[in-house]
């Protein structure tokens, strides 16, 4: 299936008021714990390991947080935070099943939903066309 | 294919959770977390919203691997 890419825009710098443009691989999916479901947006990232999303979405799933297995993560500048993993079930483009992701109360404010390797990759393929601004996840 | 243009959403609600329509453009919700943002949402008669939560378009950040990289923007 065919997304769009999602575009956004950035401050150059603190102190300067122009801004670039930005453009991220964004799609919805369908996250369901027990009775509860949400439709989210989330940015496809190849490099992260793991689906990693904030806790918040874990609260409007109604999953006890700190019930799931607590384990580190890191990113590139290497400080530390911790997740939570708790197995839920994904809908992503018509395929649905279940995965272990990870819940996390210090992603900062301005970051996304992430759909990594495990539980993303390992179901799809995705054909990344940046230059004509469009994606394929089959 | 014409990307999403999510920045006038960015001006509007930044920091928030959003529930989109199913365009993925048009705003239905706005709230604190992503339950006040669906709520409203419903409220709206939309039953399964597209929830987000808005990046900051005044924060100057570069994103790498899921981390804002602030520290080395600040020396810029």
């Amino acid at each position: 299936m065919k997304f769009p890419y999602v575009e956004f825009e950035s401050r150059l710098k603190f102190k300067s008021p122009r801004k670039r443009i930005i453009y991220r691989p964004i799609i919805p999916i369908i996250l369901l714990y027990e009775k509860s479901m949400i439709l989210y947006d989330c940015l496809i990232d190849s490099g992260a390991d793991q689906c990693v999303f904030d806790s918040n979405v874990a609260d409007a799933l109604r999953i006890n947080l700190k019930s799931g297995k607590r384990k580190p993560l890191k990113g590139i500048e290497g400080t530390g935070i911790i997740g939570y993993e708790h197995t839920i079930n994904l809908r992503v483009v018509g395929k649905n099943f279940n995965t272990k992701v990870l819940f996390s109360g210090d992603i900062l404010p301005n970051s996304y939903g992430v759909l990594g390797t495990r539980g993303f990759f390992d179901n799809f393929d995705v054909n990344f066309r940046y230059r004509e601004k469009y994606f394929e996840v089959f | 294919m014409k990307p999403i243009d999510r920045r006038p959403v960015q001006r509007k609600y930044p920091g928030k959770w959003v529930a989109f329509d199913k365009d993925r453009m048009t705003v239905k919700g706005v709230g604190g977390t992503p339950m006040e943002a669906n709520e409203e949402a419903k409220k709206a008669g939309i039953k399964l919203p597209i929830l987000f939560r808005v990046p900051d378009p005044n924060d100057p950040a570069i994103f790498i691997g899921s981390i804002w990289n602030e520290i080395s923007l600040r020396r810029v």
